[in-house]
């Protein structure tokens, strides 16, 4: 038996907690780096919505906007109006339908409904990323919980690899043994995108730091009081709203000359909030006004070191204020932070493989990673590929696409733990599944270029970014499955 | 641009770094001259980065300057990987 | 030193003895000390969001609880992987879980001494 030290301790601690955390973690910071380019997505799953370059929203299609908002809310839906901006030039009026922000989406020129069709978009990764589809409740603490288990393995990370963290700052060796060359490849990922991967471990965990870290005494929540008897809501009458534009114009100046994110209306009020990517600071500032004259009632600014503090822990998880090129560098960012987690995973499984690469429960674990590390991206591409094939006229079809995506993840699931358990060669299922990747990859520039050229014209950028993803991942998906196949051979 | 110059400046950083431990990354020695101009650019070239970085404002500066020092050893890892193996 | 070397040498072998006090294996062990550690942060975490939020909300002038408890979470969110890994790394005599039991004890006095 080897002598118990500090660092063989933490060698335990980083392997099996960055296993069990990072079969999960991989999906959290896959999709959250998906999430970087959410409105992106969003748009490439919307070809029907024209570009319409920093078109201002006007009057009428304020006023319309308006209306629409107090006829949904009339009937019981609580929606808001979301403003155009820099990413997304167009008016929408969402609501919370449980896990993401729908709703409709109207010409900023005219305010009449864009008949675009209906996708998940983006939001599904954001929405994945932060809650697993698992509730605010239980998804969210889930989640919270791997962060915690996040900072932990790269904490005993950093404590194994402490000596040759610097002088092996970029060492990495791919002619040497297989095991060496996956371990440089972790290790490189792993120390160089150690900033990154703190800071949104970090400030991930403590933007919902409420879910599992109660300010109230821990007794309290398991005692349950009777709820207080609820009054019955008075209906309070919608007031008329005013016009928005001379509003729009008084809050930005109260506002300090920030931009406006979003208005939210009450029966008796609205407030304009600042937006989101007016700076590093998340904030929620906003400006009052009474219904139904606009008269300013007043202006919440909410400053102090602590809430400044934490309104720049927010920014830089959300990174809503970041131009173009810093948004490409946190996607690049997230991917090699995913990678890195991802190869110590297979590092995990390549060390056991000898001595216990027969028993059941390793298949099921390589089982398990072949789901999450190829799995995955097979799953994110069909979602893609769904949103294309789907008619776009099929009622209900942004549920449709949520259920593509997850009955090719389950397949998939199941794919690499039939493939781990009952064959011989266990590498199958990882090749034939980055075959899948590689095919759907490649094929989705094709794909996009069949379905409609008005839009491939009007956001060139946005298809070109997304499609050229695709492809290189099915690129590089497949130049690994014809490697696996080389050394298999 | 800003992120190009933060870029190049970590790579000649790392590209130092690496050449100032030719043994461990199997790259021919260099003489005692160059090494120690290497040591110079090692500490200047991080602090340029930094400087042309916090051009784009301290919050977005900062994370250039940590983005691409990650990218940057990315690449200078790949490189020097190549040009041991060679 | 000699009386010692010899003592071991004398001992007789006691194969059986030896199989049936088998020290559990040390994954079991590390498990189980890696659940304790868990729990113990936890609580000493907890015990200074609580603690963190009425001491600033105390010397502040009382409008400050959001900002005392969010001060609080930034502190303990940062702290408790900290916490476990001084607790399961420190093993040595309980070196670690004695330190943080420690702080979660300081911790849970001040919490009964303010307000």
């Amino acid at each position: 038996m080897t002598r118990e030290t500090l660092r063989t301790r933490m060698g335990w601690l980083h392997a099996w907690v960055g296993f069990v955390c990072g079969l999960a973690l991989v999906c959290i910071f896959t999709t959250g780096t998906l999430a970087v380019f959410d409105t992106e997505i969003t748009r490439w799953m919307q070809p029907e919505i024209p570009a319409l370059a920093n078109a201002q929203p006007t009057d009428i299609a304020l006023d319309r906007a308006s209306r629409m908002v107090r006829d949904q809310q009339a009937r019981g839906m609580p929606a808001f109006l979301v403003l155009p901006s820099a990413r997304s030039s167009v008016l929408e009026i969402l609501h919370y339908d449980g896990h993401e922000f729908v709703g409709d989406i109207l010409d900023p020129r005219t305010g009449a409904t864009i008949p675009a069709r209906a996708t998940a978009g983006g939001k599904f990764f954001y929405d994945f990323h932060y809650s697993l589809r698992g509730g605010g409740v239980i998804g969210v603490g889930l989640v919270n919980v791997l962060g915690t288990g996040l900072l932990v393995a790269v904490g005993a990370g950093i404590v194994i690899h402490l000596r040759a963290l610097l002088p092996d700052l970029v060492m990495l060796r791919l002619s040497v043994s297989r095991i060496r060359s996956w371990l440089d490849a972790h290790l490189l990922a792993g120390v160089l995108f150690l900033p990154f991967t703190v800071m949104m471990g970090y400030t991930g965990v403590l933007v919902h730091a409420d879910r599992i870290l109660p300010a109230t005494p821990l007794a309290t929540i398991f005692r349950h009081d009777a709820a207080p008897a609820r009054l019955p809501a008075s209906p309070l009458a919608l007031s008329p709203v005013p016009p928005l534009r001379p509003l729009l114009e008084t809050a930005r100046l109260r506002l300090g000359g920030r931009d406006c994110g979003f208005i939210l209306f009450s029966p008796d009020r609205l407030g304009i909030f600042a937006s989101d990517a007016s700076g590093p600071f998340m904030t929620r500032d906003h400006v009052d006004f009474g219904l139904p004259d606009g008269r300013v009632l007043g202006t919440t600014v909410t400053r102090g070191p602590v809430a400044t503090t934490l309104q720049l822990m927010h920014g830089l998880h959300y990174a809503r204020f970041l131009p173009l090129s810093l948004r490409w560098l946190y996607f690049v960012s997230g991917l090699c932070s995913t990678a890195a987690i991802a190869s110590g995973m297979v590092l995990f499984l390549m060390k056991r493989r000898r001595k216990s690469g027969h028993r059941a429960a390793f298949r099921i674990a390589e089982g398990l990673c072949i789901a999450t590390i190829t799995g995955l991206p097979v799953g994110i591409l069909s979602f893609l590929w769904g949103n294309r094939l789907l008619p776009a006229t099929l009622t209900g079809r942004e549920m449709l696409e949520i259920d593509v995506f997850f009955f090719i993840w389950a397949v998939c699931g199941l794919h690499g733990i039939i493939r781990s358990c009952c064959t011989t060669s266990p590498l199958s299922g990882w090749r034939e599944q980055l075959v899948a990747t590689a095919a759907l990859g490649c094929g989705l520039p094709l794909l996009d270029a069949v379905g409609d050229a008005t839009a491939w014209r009007q956001w060139s950028g946005i298809h070109a970014g997304i499609d050229g993803m695709g492809a290189l991942f099915g690129v590089v998906a497949a130049c690994v499955a014809r490697r696996m196949k080389d050394r298999a051979a | 641009m800003t992120i190009l110059i933060s870029l190049l400046s970590w790579t000649i950083t790392l590209s130092c770094h690496a050449w100032l431990q030719p043994a461990r990354y199997h790259l021919p020695p260099v003489s005692r001259t160059i090494q120690v101009a290497m040591r110079i650019v090692r500490v200047i070239a991080p602090m340029l980065a930094l400087g042309v970085a916090l051009t784009a404002g301290p919050v977005a500066g900062v994370l250039v300057w940590c983005a691409t020092f990650s990218i940057a050893g990315m690449a200078v890892a790949i490189v020097v990987e190549r040009l041991a193996h060679h | 030193m000699r009386r010692i070397y010899f003592s071991i040498c004398n001992r007789r072998p006691q194969l059986t003895r030896d199989r049936a006090k088998r020290p559990p294996t040390p994954a079991i062990g590390r498990v189980r000390a890696l659940a304790i550690s868990c729990l113990l942060s936890y609580l000493v975490a907890h015990l200074l969001v609580m603690d963190i939020g009425r001491m600033v909300a105390r010397h502040g002038n009382g409008a400050l609880s959001p900002d005392a408890t969010q001060l609080g979470y930034m502190i303990a969110i940062g702290c408790l992987p900290l916490l476990i890994l001084a607790c399961f790394g420190m093993w040595v005599r309980y070196r670690g879980i004695i330190a943080v039991g420690i702080l979660g004890a300081i911790a849970a006095l001040a919490g009964t001494v303010l307000p």
